[in-house]
């Protein structure tokens, strides 16, 4: 087979790796454990694609482009990565990008993992019976940011931070964030947030919550201050930008759709009261996409095989 | 010199029904785009024959829409004859909804404004602010001048490119087909939201390089326009900058679109005058604790889209300092130094009405093509 379409999705704790005919259709899907230090998570993710290659009897000749997912800073130019914190990389950029192309010896595209998987919710929406102009997808995991698709088109912000609502402070007083401000949306809600307010074993700390809620006054507490603080995430992610659809997503987000109902419920409570809530933070226009989706590698792939400097498939 | 403008969606591009009309209404945007346009630079520009385009200029001299404005410099040969706008050659007419009483303005095409209406006093709602507008069109139609061009009409709210308002409570209009209600006038109806419209027309006049803008208003209501890569960015039913209704108080004050504490409760122009009856430091300090609320919305307005301009226009006069220092200090303490380094917040500088000017240039945008004033 010629043509392939590589999306890597590089996680916290996980990487996805997804190939694709030149069509779009999966052919072959591995999820490995991350390698989290800048020495040798390049060698994790070059093991993972020759694997994933591996696993259909494919090489890297059959491959026409391969797109990363990765948190952190992209340089648009050069596809190095700065700022991911949970992945060792500092302010020292990682030359991603560089050293897959040597690597494998096709072109690569980076991409910051959450707007990847915004690109990936806006065509998942589109091909099953959802059409929509734009999309919020709003990744709740170890941290909180959202990514935007304005009109079909990945929109980045003019220094490339659009998205970064994860560090605006919510809840002052709430205690400190790892950027220096105190009590930032990523303080009150993110995943961590809710595994730190809400200890337990259990590997989907947001539906352990939510379970508890409904027999423990303390759960519930947390539960409502959680939704709360989202459900206007929501309601500002959408006066800010007019999207048509807000996708959850992020360990948290996708968690059995626990969050998205809740947060259906808490807009639906707002529409009751007011027409304009109802127009504008329509409950119906929230959606939360099953985790194996993998939309950030999907993303990845399909962001890659639309740069208009990579080879026709 | 070249003017800038907000260019406009997909959805918004021109309607023209044949080529001929396509390429007369490209010929006039050339004309309007620069100064200096001869019959020849357009041919250039627009990779039309020389022919056609003395054609389609001696048809826009007919119609009144264009003149000869003198001689260039000669290149050789016979100097070129030099085209501008005839800027009398039509006149539209502006309504501005986002305050009351309502406000309207016939002008020509340069901006100059040829007749003022303004409504009754009072509030209207609901069909009496259909009636109070109508009103004032027809008295606008009836005013002497060129042929009128086309209708622009600023509204608060939700509002979509059918001209169909979905919400403006302020207004109390709910699903209203007001482009259908004035479908029968005898000029094209454009309706747009109003701190949309007032966006374009601050655009306009920014400083090159900064095609990422926030303009809010604070009018009766709240609303914001949204610039970027400069292009007006409307979002689904022009909800794009709709934050008036976000609530920013818990149990605040009641709101007319049925939520309590929304900004508009806080951050409206009465809402303003009203917290300085009762504050200790007065209008001054009214203005900062409403300047304090809007900047933590902005906060996550500016980290969601990242802009890099933030414009603030207000009704009242004299506060602009105050509510600059409110804002831009509550953008700086929410935002990550690296959002916040480039980011300028300041009044805006336009000299004339906003609302008015900008609802004026969508039409003569939409009608005809042209570029500017």
């Amino acid at each position: 087979m010629t043509g392939l379409l590589i999306g890597v999705d590089v996680g916290g704790t996980t990487t996805d790796v997804l190939v694709l005919d030149p069509d779009g259709t999966t052919v072959a899907q591995t999820t490995v454990q991350t390698a989290r230090e800048p020495g040798i998570i390049v060698d994790g993710i070059v093991e993972a694609v020759t694997r994933a290659l591996a696993s259909i009897a494919a090489d890297a000749t059959e491959v026409a482009t391969i797109g990363i997912g990765i948190p952190g800073a992209i340089d648009p130019a050069t596809g190095a990565v700065t700022h991911a914190v949970n992945l060792g990389i500092g302010t020292e950029p990682l030359p991603l990008a560089a050293t897959l192309e040597s690597a494998f010896g096709r072109p690569v595209e980076v991409e910051n993992d959450v707007r990847c998987a915004a690109v990936a919710a806006h065509a998942h929406l589109n091909a099953t019976g959802t059409p929509v102009a734009s999309v919020a997808y709003l990744g709740i995991g170890t941290g909180i940011s959202a990514g935007l698709v304005l009109d079909g088109r990945l929109h980045r912000g003019r220094d490339g931070m659009a998205g970064e609502i994860g560090h605006v402070p919510v809840a002052i007083g709430a205690g400190p964030c790892a950027c220096g401000l105190d009590g930032c949306l990523e303080v009150v809600a993110s995943g961590r947030a809710i595994a730190q307010r809400w200890p337990t074993d259990d590997p989907a700390p947001a539906r352990a919550l939510f379970d508890a809620a409904g027999h423990d006054p303390a759960a519930a507490a947390v539960a409502t201050d959680v939704v709360t603080h989202l459900a206007t995430a929501v309601r500002w992610l959408v006066a800010a930008t007019g999207v048509d659809a807000v996708v959850l997503g992020g360990g948290a987000g996708a968690d059995d759709g626990v969050l998205a109902r809740a947060l259906r419920d808490a807009l639906r409570d707002s529409a009751a009261r007011s027409p304009l809530a109802r127009q504008m933070f329509d409950p119906d226009r929230l959606h939360s996409l099953p985790s194996d989706l993998a939309l950030g590698a999907r993303g990845a792939a399909r962001l890659a095989a639309d740069r208009p400097s990579a080879p026709l498939a | 010199m070249g003017r800038r403008r907000a260019s406009l969606s997909a959805g918004e591009v021109a309607r023209a029904t044949d080529a001929r009309a396509l390429n007369l209404r490209t010929a006039l945007q050339v004309i309007s785009s620069a100064e200096g346009v001869s019959r020849a630079s357009i041919a250039r520009m627009t990779g039309l024959t020389r022919a056609t385009v003395s054609s389609l200029v001696a048809e826009l001299i007919e119609d009144g829409l264009v003149v000869e404005a003198g001689t260039g410099e000669s290149r050789g040969g016979k100097p070129p004859t030099l085209l501008a706008i005839a800027t009398g050659g039509r006149d539209v007419i502006a309504l501005d909804l986002s305050a009351q009483p309502f406000r309207g303005t016939r002008s020509d095409l340069a901006g100059t404004v040829r007749a003022t209406v303004t409504g009754a006093p009072g509030r209207v709602t609901g069909d009496d602010a259909v009636g109070e507008l109508q009103r004032l069109v027809d008295e606008l139609l009836a005013v002497e001048g060129a042929p009128v061009a086309g209708i622009g009409i600023a509204t608060p709210g939700l509002v979509d490119e059918d001209g169909m308002v979905h919400e403006a409570s302020n207004l109390g209009w709910h699903d209203r087909p007001l482009g259908q209600e004035l479908a029968h006038l005898d000029a094209p109806v454009w309706i747009a939201n109003d701190a949309d419209v007032a966006a374009m027309a601050e655009y306009a006049i920014l400083p090159d390089g900064a095609d990422d803008v926030i303009l809010v208003r604070l009018a009766d209501g709240v609303g914001a326009g949204v610039v970027l890569n400069g292009r007006l960015w409307r979002g689904a039913r022009a909800a794009a900058g709709e934050i008036g209704h976000l609530v920013v108080v818990d149990d605040g004050a009641p709101c007319p679109c049925g939520l309590r504490g929304c900004l508009e409760t806080i951050a409206s122009a009465p809402a303003i005058l009203d917290a300085a009856v009762d504050h200790p430091d007065g209008l001054p300090g009214a203005t900062a604790d409403a300047g304090r609320h809007l900047g933590r919305v902005l906060a996550h307005v500016v980290a969601v889209l990242d802009v890099g301009d933030v414009v603030l226009a207000c009704e009242l006069d004299g506060i602009g300092d105050t509510l600059v220092q409110a804002v831009a200090g509550e953008l700086t303490a929410r935002l990550l130094p690296a959002q916040a380094a480039h980011l300028r917040v300041r009044m805006s500088t336009h000299d004339t009405d906003q609302v008015l000017a900008g609802a004026a240039a969508l039409v003569a945008h939409e009608a005809l093509g042209l570029v500017g004033p």
